[in-house]
């Protein structure tokens, strides 16, 4: 097969890397549209990766499915749909990939049975998992700390000579995932929440909704909105940081993933609070679909 | 003695021999209410009445047990065993429910715990001997149970079968006869072949789960759950040789963590198991335990928190699945 495409299928959002041979084309695709392009070529570990070198697979790199041709270049898309879009339009979003290997995992990875009634093959990967493999494919590292903050929750993996050995997820609370943020930035009437991080006040509430009611009331006594929204960031990174500081005893490098990485606020809090150092791969946001690839 | 045969309600293990001995009928409240086809609804009355949607959902189920089955008296130990049981009592009685208390003492005194079932012996006009005679009955199908426990050690018999054999031995169906014909039943028709020769070996601790697939979900992820801590604690299979009184102070459950984990980590040892699943329960005071048990036990330990009656939630799944492939 030519085309590789995989799947992280998340509680909110879908994040879909796929794989095609040859030079830049139009990758729009009947329901998908990439949100970034690019070719394999610009990252050695992708050439590495699609030619079967990265050792991880159990197979030999002769037996790897994906060892595909040196000589051919790889162009990469990258697509972020939300997951309720992908289940409306599964059907119609899989015809967009005739002749590919399919690879999936995230939450949504148990519910894709209708892939089996197409006679479909593709193969599964637990999320924790690919999220450990996909940054030891991106950052070279075999043992590192590994923070996901997604849009429903939060997932902290030790990584330990290239194999997930340890791993916390956040309690059952929506309080400590980007959802949190989400939600607060629209009372802020802010964009771009992940800026502030200067003289944050302490939120009290453990429960995300009532946190709410907590900030319209200090909107009420007069404290700004950049206040305030670095008060978001910081109660967020102090419900994160029960999960990492667990692990910090191990000194191993910080990776951080998902949907969150991208928020200047939380990583400068990482590195003030916690005294360490914060690699975020290239592709952050795919870091799970990467890792699905094997 | 007691006239004439009556139904008493059992909030957790109460020592069956005394029940019997006493003509009671015990009957386990948890299993009514978990076993009942809408549990969900027995939580939803609870609330109702005013029991707080942050609370315990077992107990909120043993309050409309107690209900739907029309039962007069129920008998708790309001020490040793969970936190919110008092209150749960407290409650019944204004309800018109007789309350029999007693405690498994905290300190682990054999003295103390003598003191506390002759308070029983007393209390239901009963002597030593017929609850020793007792024992005896009851340890024939608890020999059976030590059979059934070490079919599943050896894989040839599911971890669901083993959860639910054990969990029932709490209150012996409140029909001794009829639990020893069904348990005979059973093991006559089993295949006796290793069925899990390629799954992992896991035992699970805590509070038996609220889930109604989770035995599923495990045996799905390649889990074979070769220990149900408590449910074992439940069935006295380790106690058939003790006398009566060491058989309620080998009962790890009641008393303090220190001692629990101690044969926890025996059990492990002796069952080769190689993942633990720590099952706790939303608002439940064991939670804090779990510091404990992180910090004592030395194999990949996997801590899940069940809420309400149902299916198993798909974060759940998805942390069974990821730990699987870590252990
Ligand atoms: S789960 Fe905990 S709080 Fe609930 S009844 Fe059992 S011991 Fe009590």
């Amino acid at each position: 097969m030519k085309n590789i495409v995989a799947f992280d299928i998340g509680s909110r959002l879908t994040k879909i890397v796929r794989i095609t041979p040859g030079k830049f084309e139009n990758h729009s695709l009947t329901h998908l549209h990439p949100c970034k392009s690019t070719v394999a070529s610009d990252f050695p570990y992708l050439t590495s990766l699609l030619r079967g070198e990265l050792s991880l697979s159990s197979n030999s790199p002769e037996e790897n499915p994906l060892r595909l041709s040196v000589e051919n270049n790889y162009f990469i898309n990258f697509y972020l749909i939300e997951t309720s879009y992908f289940y409306i339009n599964k059907e119609k979003i899989i015809e967009d990939f005739p002749n590919t290997m399919i690879f999936i995992t995230g939450y949504g990875k148990n519910n894709v049975d209708f892939l089996d009634n197409k006679n479909i093959t593709y193969k599964k990967t637990p999320e924790l998992v690919a999220h450990t493999r996909g940054c030891i494919y991106q950052t070279g590292l075999n043992d590192f700390i590994l923070l996901d903050i997604g849009g429903q929750d939060t997932k902290v993996m030790l990584c330990k000579n290239g194999k997930m050995a340890d791993f916390l997820t956040n309690d059952k609370c929506a309080a400590s995932s980007g959802r949190f943020l989400e939600n607060m930035s629209k009372i802020l009437h802010i964009d771009n929440i992940g800026d502030y991080y200067k003289n944050p006040v302490t939120l009290n509430s453990t429960c995300a909704v009532f946190s709410e009611s907590e900030l319209i009331g200090k909107l009420s006594e007069g404290i700004s909105r950049e206040i305030l929204a670095a008060s978001v960031n910081f109660a967020l990174f102090n419900r994160v940081k029960k999960l990492v500081i667990p692990f910090l005893k191990y000194n191993l490098p910080l990776v951080f993933v998902g949907g969150l990485s991208e928020n200047k606020a939380i990583i400068h809090f990482i590195k003030e609070e916690l005294k360490t150092n914060v690699i975020i791969p290239d592709f952050h946001i795919f870091n799970g679909s990467l890792g699905a690839i094997k | 003695m007691q006239s004439k045969t009556q139904i008493i309600g059992i909030t957790t293990t109460v020592p069956s021999e005394i029940l019997y001995a006493a003509n009671f009928i015990p009957v386990d409240l948890n299993n009514i209410f978990i076993a009942n086809e809408n549990p969900d609804k027995f939580v939803e009355k609870a609330e109702i009445i005013g029991f707080p949607g942050n609370s315990c959902a077992w107990i909120k189920g043993i309050f409309s047990a107690v209900k739907s089955e029309n039962i007069k008296t129920v008998i708790a130990p309001v020490w040793g065993d969970c936190s919110n049981t008092h209150a749960l009592c407290e409650v019944l009685k204004t309800y018109g429910i007789n309350i029999i208390e007693f405690a498994y003492p905290y300190d682990y005194s054999l003295q103390k715990l003598k003191l506390e079932m002759n308070f029983l012996f007393d209390k239901f006009n009963i002597n030593e001997k017929s609850v020793f005679e007792w024992k005896k009955k009851l340890d024939i199908i608890r020999k059976k149970l030590k059979t059934l426990d070490k079919m599943t050690v050896d894989g040839k018999i599911s971890g669901k079968d083993n959860h639910l054999w054990l969990v029932n031995s709490s209150d012996f169906y409140g029909n001794p006869e009829k639990f020893d014909n069904e348990l005979d039943e059973f093991l006559k028709t089993n295949d006796n072949i290793n069925k899990y020769d390629d799954f992992k070996r896991i035992g699970v601790m805590g509070v038996p789960s609220i889930w109604s697939n989770f035995y599923d979900i495990l045996e799905e992820n390649k889990a074979h759950v070769v220990y149900n801590e408590v449910q074992f604690e439940f069935s006295m299979i380790k106690s058939i040789e003790t006398d009566f009184y060491n058989q309620y102070i080998n009962y790890t459950y009641p008393y303090g963590m220190d001692f629990r984990l101690k044969e926890i980590i025996k059990q492990m040892k002796e069952r080769d198991i190689q993942g633990l699943i720590h099952y706790t329960q939303c608002f439940c005071f064991r939670q804090i335990e779990d510091i404990l048990v992180k910090n004592n036990i030395n194999i990949p330990v996997l801590t899940l928190e069940g809420d309400k009656p149902g299916e198993v939630d798909a974060r759940t799944k998805m942390r069974i699945e990821n730990f699987m492939d870590i252990i």
